[in-house]
């Protein structure tokens, strides 16, 4: 848990979350009692967030923020006090995560408030989380940076969203999504009203013609397939693989006459601090792989018994001509096709992974797929 | 005055993957009030606005990225055009239905797929949709004589021609140059009334290359 010492600059900075100095000097602090990585890591996130530099120092922090992270950040993580996800720091301080379960009163307890002042996005779905649990975190919560919070596939009902449009300690939220609730167009209406918030989006799962899953669905999507499946069958090679640092998932859409447009996931694996798609060969078809920049030492074996960087991911559920078009075609590179030797040619990166386990999704290159509906009838049948 | 059978048509997959509506505006633009479109699957929906004339083919559909064409051999979908079933998908002893116009194919396809079911549905006076890039595939294979290859060229019932490049085995869409095998011929069908539809992938290919592919027919 978070030393009570530390509860007045952790409030100092959330009042005043754009000023570095704030947290330069709790950065001190830390230092000055016993808990000098995590002052370095502040300084690092700092410097990197700030003015531009040379790439070679940018290069330089990077590679020593994620030391710290691969060192540091299952503690870091755990000093909440329960365990979650998703974690993302910003700046030096713990800006989003993911409780792994749904735990009330420690969230809203006051040796909890401290650490989470400093939060921007809330990721609570599929929590099972009531309407009384709502009003009770809306009623006693103060984060006041916290932008973006995720409340789809709950048990909520208006009363919930009554309780939240109450909340008095949530002035910049802007992004709600609540879509997996027995809510309508009315929950709009009820939150856009309330005036003490800056609302911009609120997420009820609506598509338009010809999609099958809103923005915030299709990112919900992919949040849970790399936590429950990707990330793990990651960590199996890092653990495997000492000297691995990185992993990325690269994702490919391939045309057919049949418009069989599935979209293909590859994983490369790599020691560097983050990976490269560019020289990276063929899975299939190198009986002499070329020179992989990822992979100087290690020689990953597959599961054709060749080595190289490129693992791939049919182990985990992926489903390339369903659900993976949704989710994923609006990564891929266009004009994909299976005609191709070196990875790079056809395929994108989607997701960093790092062997601390965070990741850093990487920009959509054709945003109008994310969330198409790949074939008509394709949402009933799933249904 | 031009009418809708004698004229070039671009398919939408031309820009598969794009919007329906930028494919659709960026074809038009290749050559304004001269050309047809062919709806075809595989562009994200979005509202088309479209001035000429427009064919169906093959599971396009407004509201997702495709529509299944056969369920267990039976045709689910309708349109001017369309594939038969893959082989897997059809059931033992499939037969086409009579009043559709299927589109000649290559292995892995229940019917039209080499030289003797070509000769079959010419027998039986079937109204086809020629694509010489699959013809090719076939030739590749082994599968199609020139015996047949002739006999379909002179067919009385060609209702479309599609034109692209294979390579190969593999039906890989690409551009098309005038001494590509059946671009004559194509051009012959076009001038005696038969819609040809050109499908080659533009994504890579500059403005005036794409001008180029249209110039070939107009």
């Amino acid at each position: 848990m978070i030393d009570p010492r530390e509860q007045p600059f952790l409030t100092t900075i959330a009042e005043n979350p754009r000023d570095q100095t704030a947290r330069l000097v709790y950065a001190d602090w830390l230092e000055e009692h016993d808990q000098a990585p995590r002052a370095e890591f502040i300084r690092i996130q700092c410097e990197l967030a700030g003015s531009r530099m040379k790439p070679i120092q940018y290069q330089s922090l990077r590679v020593r923020e994620r030391d710290l992270l691969n060192e540091h950040r299952s503690d870091w993580c755990e000093s909440l006090g329960f365990p979650i996800d998703d974690a993302r720091f910003e700046r030096g301080l713990l800006a989003q995560f993911r409780p792994r379960e749904w735990h009330l009163p420690t969230m809203v307890s006051g040796a909890c408030q401290p650490a989470l002042a400093n939060l921007v996005e809330l990721d609570l779905s599929n929590m099972q989380l009531t309407n009384a649990d709502l009003a009770t975190l809306a009623e006693m919560v103060r984060w006041p940076n916290l932008r973006k919070l995720i409340l789809s596939g709950n048990q909520l009902t208006m009363s919930g969203v009554e309780a939240l449009a109450g909340a008095k300690g949530l002035p910049s939220l802007e992004t709600v999504y609540l879509f997996g609730n027995s809510l309508d167009e009315r929950a709009r209406d009820r939150l856009l009203l309330r005036t003490a918030f800056q609302l911009k989006k609120i997420d009820l799962g609506e598509c338009p013609d010809g999609y099958c899953m809103s923005a915030g669905q299709t990112e919900l999507a992919r949040r849970d397939y790399l936590r429950l499946h990707l990330i793990p069958f990651v960590r199996n090679y890092f653990t495997q693989y000492p000297l691995l640092q990185s992993a990325m998932l690269c994702v490919a859409q391939f045309w057919n006459d049949e418009a069989d447009d599935a979209v293909h996931g590859q994983l490369v694996v790599s020691e560097r601090y983050e990976p490269v798609v560019e020289g990276v060969g063929h899975s299939y078809e190198d009986d002499h792989p070329p020179p992989d920049p990822n992979l100087p030492n290690t020689k990953i074996v597959r599961e054709y018994g060749e080595t190289g960087s490129v693992v791939s991911i049919w182990p985990t559920p992926w489903d390339d001509n369903g659900e993976a078009i949704p989710v994923w075609a609006a990564y891929s590179p266009e004009e994909g096709s299976q005609e191709y030797s070196e990875l790079s040619e056809v395929f994108a990166p989607a997701v960093l992974i790092f062997r601390h386990e965070g990741y850093e999704m990487q920009p959509m290159i054709r945003p109008h797929l994310n969330g198409v509906r790949p074939e008509w009838g394709w949402d009933d049948r799933n249904e | 005055m031009i009418g809708t059978n004698d004229m070039l048509y671009l398919a939408l997959s031309c820009f598969q993957g794009r919007r329906m509506s930028d494919a659709a505006e960026t074809l038009a633009a290749l050559a304004p009030g001269r050309i047809g479109l062919q709806l075809t699957p595989g562009c994200a929906p979005s509202p088309i606005t479209f001035p000429g004339p427009t064919r169906t083919h093959h599971g396009f559909t407004p509201h997702a990225l495709r529509a299944p064409v056969w369920r267990n051999g039976r045709q689910v979908w309708q349109g001017d055009s369309l594939h038969p079933p893959r082989t897997q998908e059809a059931p033992e002893g499939w037969q086409p239905p009579a009043d559709v116009i299927l589109e000649t194919m290559y292995p892995g396809y229940a019917a039209l797929a080499n030289g003797e079911q070509l000769t079959a549905a010419m027998d039986e006076g079937r109204w086809l949709a020629v694509d010489v890039a699959h013809l090719e595939i076939q030739r590749f294979h082994g599968l199609l004589d020139e015996r047949t290859r002739n006999r379909l060229l002179a067919y009385d019932r060609v209702a479309e021609v599609h034109v692209s490049t294979s390579k190969d085995h593999r039906d890989s869409h690409a551009r098309i140059t005038r001494i590509d095998w059946g671009i004559d011929w194509a051009r012959e069908k076009l001038r005696a009334g038969t819609p040809v539809i050109l499908e080659c992938y533009m994504h890579k290919l500059s403005d005036e290359e794409r001008r180029e592919q249209v110039a070939l027919f107009v």
